[in-house]
């Protein structure tokens, strides 16, 4: 029996082809429907809980504000999966961190739940999920970037592999 | 990760109960900011005027920098992930304010750019106000934290090597 051995594809294509492809998904597909879920599904669930006159809520393409009287600046949520998931998401995926990618789809799906609640607790007078609201903002952020370190990180680490490896042979 | 995320949460209850409704380290960054960037504009020939946190290139549209603009955030997360990353204490206070200094530098070149925005590429000054840090800060968190990290691995290697002599 025959074995067709292939050669692996190298690591820069691979990275290339991988942040092309996510690109394009996100920006025609992922975009436009976290949009849509903001505009269409969460905003007038939002809109509807405020009482006529009332200018508590802000709505943005992929963002709602709350701003309750005696704020200075608005709390809020944005919709999950955005380009702060997509990219270090991407990069897991080159550098093949199954487990990692798996964690930060889930905690964006668990942000996905959680935060419309927490906004809606926020408007009802429960000022406590404001607080967690702008935590959520300083985690959200601090995820992103450590998952962005590592994942850069691995990647260079199994770049610099491959460049050896090549030297060797 | 869980040392850090400790971190960030303590620091944004501090941030929420403390230093938000003091105002002053808000307002101190965000002016001086404001200011050093108005400097350094005018150092280069442009006619510019700074009123508290807003600077205005004359005849075009004015920055202002807000709470959110002035980097205090990017600040605790940067130091978050060096305090919470194993490593030789003394290098961590050099990481630590120097790392501190470099965003506050950057962040004035930030806005510094955001003012020249508004005469070259107005139209475009939201997308690129939305993915400045991306230019101008990630970056340099990225690298640092790279470089603490590999100081950090030395720090490992050492030890181990000296519990097993």
């Amino acid at each position: 029996m025959d074995i067709i051995k292939r050669r692996p594809i190298s690591y820069r294509l691979r990275a290339i082809l991988c942040l092309t492809l996510i690109s394009l998904f996100y920006i025609l597909l992922i975009r436009p429907l976290r949009i849509h879920i903001n505009q269409e599904i969460v905003a007038p669930y939002f809109l509807a809980l405020q009482e006529e006159n009332q200018e508590l809520i802000t709505i943005e393409n992929r963002r709602i504000n709350i701003q309750p009287d005696g704020y200075d600046s608005p709390r809020g949520f944005g919709v999950p999966f955005g380009g702060y998931f997509w990219l270090p998401f991407a990069i897991f995926l080159i550098s093949r961190q199954k487990l990692p990618a798996l964690g930060l789809a889930g905690y964006h799906f668990f942000l996905g739940i959680i935060l419309p609640y927490l906004g809606i607790l926020f408007y009802r007078g429960q000022y406590w999920a404001g607080t967690v609201l702008q935590i959520n903002e300083l985690i959200f952020q601090a995820v992103f970037l450590i998952a962005l370190f590592f994942g850069i990180k691995e990647s260079v680490d199994q770049w610099r592999e491959e460049k050896e490896l090549k030297i060797l042979q | 990760m869980v040392k850090a995320s400790i971190f960030y949460i303590v620091w944004q209850i501090i941030y929420d109960l403390i230093i938000l409704p003091d105002g002053r380290l808000d307002h101190f960054l965000s002016v001086s900011v404001a200011v050093l960037a108005k400097n350094a504009l005018s150092l280069f020939g442009w006619n510019i005027s700074a009123l508290d946190r807003l600077i205005v290139i004359e005849g075009y549209r004015g920055v202002e920098v807000l709470n959110g603009c002035n980097a205090l955030t990017l600040m605790a997360l940067y130091s978050g992930f060096i305090i919470s990353f194993q490593g030789p204490n003394k290098k961590r206070i050099i990481y630590l304010l120097g790392g501190i200094g470099i965003i506050f530098i950057l962040n004035v070149i930030r806005i510094m750019a955001f003012s020249l925005a508004t005469v070259y590429f107005q139209p475009h000054w939201d997308t690129f106000h939305e993915f400045s840090p991306f230019i101008f800060f990630y970056p340099f968190v990225l690298w640092t934290w790279y470089q603490w990290t590999l100081l950090s691995d030395d720090q490992y290697r050492t030890d181990s090597g000296l519990s097993f002599a």
